[in-house]
């Protein structure tokens, strides 16, 4: 029972200070304060100070702490609801999550459990409101939804492999490049993606990556459908929390079709120039032979046009090999322009 | 200047010479080569038979021991010439095949003969036809050779051929010389 100058409020907060332990009241990191039906903050702990940075005579009630520390209205209605499904009695205790704003304007994510406190002898009901600041497991989730974003999102695929060789994580370009989608990969060894001819090598420089030296390359992998890729791969070793080598990271890009139009080029330019350039220099040389031979005086004049007749031939065909070469390599470009604007939009 | 002997003391050579100096070269071997006692199988793309064949009698080369393959009079003139003892006319000189049947039957005229085959030029029929072509015909036509225990002379414009071809044609010949 209260004392005679005790005032409700004065007797509650006595009667929290006796129930919660001072471990509690003192914590640093748990968040605890209690308020009665009215809104008036009768505890309020050093981590509530901390976190919030304010004192409990500067938030003396649940409205105030609400206009200081919440920093939108989203989350004071959440509060109101809260309260209000307590009064109604129907809920004994909450659990929700809010955005807390400090003093300092830092921003807080605070996972709440609210418990009425029925057991009070008193008419006044109680609230207990106990908070955990998980501001750093938020931020880690949200790191590692954003990472997986990133890896997800990326063209290139980025596995990771175990010391042993299995396949850790496989991201979706991963499963474009390779055929396997993450379950079939998940547990299975990389080198299954590696022509027998060049295992040995693959585990020896899997090797050398666990021992410190990363690589990067250009090798021949394997699909699903056993279609052989040049791949550029880079491989790097993924080290825990304390420096011990965890697995390898290897971010691949598929360049068969980079190397299949470079080698186009290079076939476009090869015959080109075997098939232009060098026979229009030998037309030349020729016309230039025949010239010289009209200025002869015993020149016979029907040998000098046969021979004219056959390099206005070769010239002919050079032009139509022209028209023919260019038209084969533009209908490369476009066709592989439009396979390549197909996966884009994929 | 080639020197004397040095077309067969291999098999199979592959001459490149400078695109100016080919038709001089082209009557250069010939000679060298019939002087050595050889009959020869002309395989031309780049000089009508009627041109190389005047030019031969003018260097005393002795026509009887030439045969000519003729592929482009026929292509390059429009004209129709019928096949002769000593030439056969192609319509084309993309007709590889063609050309293949010309060979077989110059080779049966010369069946107990010491036979040349000489091409003149691996260049000019790249005009024509396809390097992947060229380079199939060149291995039938160097087989052909082997199999048959005769000589060849390939002929070649220097620096016309791009190094990947020219590193399929080192496979196919015994020597090359350049002029």
């Amino acid at each position: 029972m209260p004392g005679k100058e005790e005032s409700p409020h004065t007797s509650d907060s006595l009667l929290l200070q006796a129930v919660l332990p001072q471990a509690l009241q003192n914590s640093d990191e748990l968040i605890i304060f209690c308020t009665d039906d009215s809104g008036k903050i009768l505890l309020w702990n050093r981590a509530a100070e901390i976190v919030t940075g304010y004192s409990h005579a500067e938030v003396p009630d649940l409205k105030t702490l609400l206009w200081v520390a919440y920093p939108d209205a989203t989350y004071r209605e959440i509060v109101s609801t809260v309260r209000a499904s307590f009064r109604k009695k129907d809920t004994k205790s909450i659990h929700y999550d809010t955005l807390l704003r400090s003093r300092t304007d830092q921003i807080r994510y605070i996972s709440w459990i609210i418990e009425r406190i029925p057991e009070t002898d008193h008419n006044q009901q109680l609230y207990l409101t106990i908070g955990t600041d998980v501001t750093q497991a938020r931020q880690n989730e949200n790191d590692a939804i954003l990472l997986n974003e990133i890896v997800n999102s990326s063209r290139d695929a980025i596995v990771g492999i175990s010391p042993e060789g299995s396949i850790l994580t496989w991201n979706h370009a991963a499963e474009d490049i390779f055929g396997y989608d993450t379950t079939e990969s998940i547990g299975e060894l990389f080198s299954r993606h590696i022509p027998d001819e060049k295992i040995d090598f693959f585990a020896s420089t899997l090797g050398d990556v666990l021992n410190g030296k990363d690589f990067r390359g250009t090798i021949a992998c394997l699909s699903k459908s056993k279609e052989v890729l040049t791949v550029s791969i880079a491989l790097s070793s993924i080290s825990g929390e304390s420096g011990e080598v965890v697995g390898i990271s290897a971010i691949i890009r598929d360049m068969t079709r980079e190397l299949t139009i470079q080698q186009a080029m290079r076939d476009y330019i090869s015959e080109a120039t075997m098939r232009l350039s060098h026979p229009a220099k030998l037309i030349q040389v020729n016309i230039a032979s025949l010239i010289e031979r009209t200025r002869e005086e015993d020149f016979d004049k029907g040998d000098i046009l046969i021979e004219l007749q056959v390099q206005q031939k070769a010239l002919s065909e050079i032009i139509h090999n022209l028209r023919e070469l260019s038209q084969a390599m533009i209908s490369y470009f476009r066709e592989n322009e439009r396979e390549m604007t197909s996966d884009t939009m994929q | 200047m080639i020197n004397p002997g040095s077309l067969t003391a291999e098999q199979i050579v592959l001459v490149q010479s400078e695109a100016h100096l080919l038709k001089n070269v082209n009557e250069e071997v010939v000679q060298q080569i019939t002087g050595e006692g050889f009959h020869v199988i002309m395989i031309t793309s780049n000089q009508p038979s009627v041109i190389l064949s005047k030019m031969y009698a003018r260097a005393n080369i002795n026509l009887e021991k030439v045969y000519f393959i003729d592929t482009i009079s026929n292509y390059a003139l429009g004209k129709n010439e019928q096949d002769t003892e000593d030439t056969d006319f192609i319509s084309n000189p993309g007709d590889l095949t063609e050309i293949g049947i010309a060979l077989t039957k110059a080779l049966d005229k010369y069946a107990d003969k010491e036979v040349c085959i000489v091409l003149d030029s691996i260049s000019t029929m790249l005009i024509y036809v396809s390097s992947a072509k060229v380079s199939k015909f060149l291995h039938y036509l160097t087989n052909k050779i082997r199999l048959a225990d005769h000589h060849g002379v390939l002929f070649a414009a220097k620096n016309g051929l791009d190094p990947g071809f020219m590193l399929q044609l080192t496979t196919f010949v015994d020597d090359i010389i350049e002029d």
